[in-house]
């Protein structure tokens, strides 16, 4: 017993050690759903307070940047308001639901006040809570197209996780031909994501939309994702390997829309039914 | 006051790495953690103590940059091979007063120490990051350039800032 007591004393530093490395490693093993992350400790909070601070300081310096973002959104909206004035002048011909579809959806503005995108555990904190009526689920977007899904949630922040996560997989599709696959992103690039599950048979191009489908209740249809950049066909491979440009510039990321949706409960609990 | 001192540069070096280099998006390869200056410079004490003090920094960035255990596990490493490696390096290490900078440490050991420190607390982070075989070339591009970057902070503060 003394012998083993002083060769316990003799090795403590490497003890301290190898049980320090121990539990770091059973930390991050055991960090296995993304919700369950250190988002709600009080620390992150404090960072994403700070960040809020110096991120009302930096708008000043990026407000020429901000006017073009909000023109090139003016255009966009106003294309959108005379799509819909054409679609109600030809009602007639359109079923109802379509229209339904269309005006379901509610957007929360909100503020980028926290970023991380060098990493494979890529977040994004906003400045908007659960006071504000956020909750986990819901869909974000940029004017550029999808930005990611809100994970957790308190009181006046909300953590997302962007398409450019591991643990993201994204259903979707490709605008020309309607051909459904899921967006995925092995890293390491945040500009850069996979869309997979589209067969050989399938004709695709570069230059190719990839959109939302609608189908998750989370996004509204037809919001765009990205661009296909690069065609792969590996020889005896029966699925195409392709790059999508993504349209939401998580570098400079500042303001986005949080998407509500009433009728997501809805939508969900008739999944259940068999 | 000793320790106020140091828990202070610890916190101030915690917040700017968290509020500037955390945000530097630079070619998407260089995310330098500038933080390790601390662990590096942190003066001669007891072993039990080092560790501990880097198993706590690395906790907190960990809290911070939502990472699970990654830059514990860096740091609680760098922690336990500094006094080895300054052993090795120094006649009388333990004798060493003050912050380990290139005037109480020697040029050419400061030198060696920060960069093995840095390179192998970068690799450690970014590879636990990664996760993947497939990502090894950017794992190794991303240690390599991001320790360029660190191990430079840590020179410019060692032989410009604490000259005296």
């Amino acid at each position: 017993m003394h012998n083993l007591l002083r060769l316990i004393l003799k090795y403590s530093n490497f003890l301290l050690f190898l049980a320090m490395e121990v539990a770091a490693f059973i930390w991050l093993f055991s960090e296995q759903k993304y919700q369950q992350s250190t988002f709600l400790k009080s620390s992150n909070v404090v960072v994403a307070s700070l960040n809020m601070l110096l991120t009302n300081t930096d708008e000043y310096f990026h407000l020429r940047e901000e006017n073009e973002s909000l023109a090139e959104e003016n255009a966009r909206l106003r294309e959108m308001l005379n799509n819909y004035q054409g679609m109600i002048e030809d009602s007639v011909e359109r079923d109802s639901s379509y229209v339904y579809a269309h005006l379901q959806w509610g957007y929360e503005p909100a503020k980028v006040v926290d970023v991380m995108i060098n990493s494979q555990h890529n977040y994004l904190v906003l400045n908007k809570g659960e006071r504000d009526g956020v909750r986990e689920g819901q869909g974000v977007l940029s004017h550029n197209g999808v930005v990611g899904i809100v994970s957790a949630v308190n009181r006046r922040f909300a953590q997302v996780i962007p398409v450019i996560h591991p643990k993201m997989r994204l259903s979707c599709r490709i605008r020309r031909n309607g051909q459904m696959g899921f967006l995925v992103w092995s890293g390491p690039s945040p500009g850069y994501a996979d869309l997979t599950d589209i067969g050989r048979h399938i004709e695709v191009a570069k230059g190719d939309t990839i959109e939302t489908n609608g189908l998750t209740g989370l996004f509204p249809e037809g919001v765009m994702i990205g661009l296909i950049e690069d065609i792969e066909l590996p020889d005896g491979d029966t699925y195409y390997k392709l790059k999508v440009k993504l349209g939401t510039d998580f570098k400079s990321l500042r303001y986005v829309q949080i998407v509500h949706n009433p009728l997501a409960a809805e939508q969900d609990s008739m999944r259940l039914v068999k | 006051m000793k320790w106020v001192r140091i828990i202070s540069v610890g916190l101030l070096l915690i917040f700017l790495q968290t509020m500037v280099f955390n945000n530097l998006h630079v070619l998407g390869v260089c995310h330098p953690w500038v933080y390790l200056l601390f662990l590096v410079c942190l003066p001669v004490m007891p072993r039990w103590a080092e560790q501990l003090i880097g198993c706590v920094t690395g906790v907190m960035m960990d809290c911070i940059c939502s990472t699970p255990g990654i830059h514990t596990a860096a740091c609680v490493m760098v922690s336990w091979l500094k006094p080895v490696m300054l052993s090795r390096m120094v006649q009388e290490s333990e004798r060493i007063v003050g912050p380990i900078v290139p005037h109480t440490a020697g040029i050419l050991p400061f030198i060696r120490l920060t960069t093995i420190l840095t390179v192998m607390h970068h690799l450690l982070v970014f590879s636990l990051d990664a996760w993947s075989w497939s990502l090894w070339y950017w794992v190794l591009i991303e240690t390599i350039v991001s320790s360029v970057v660190t191990v430079g902070v840590i020179f410019v503060y060692g032989f410009l800032l604490h000259r005296s």
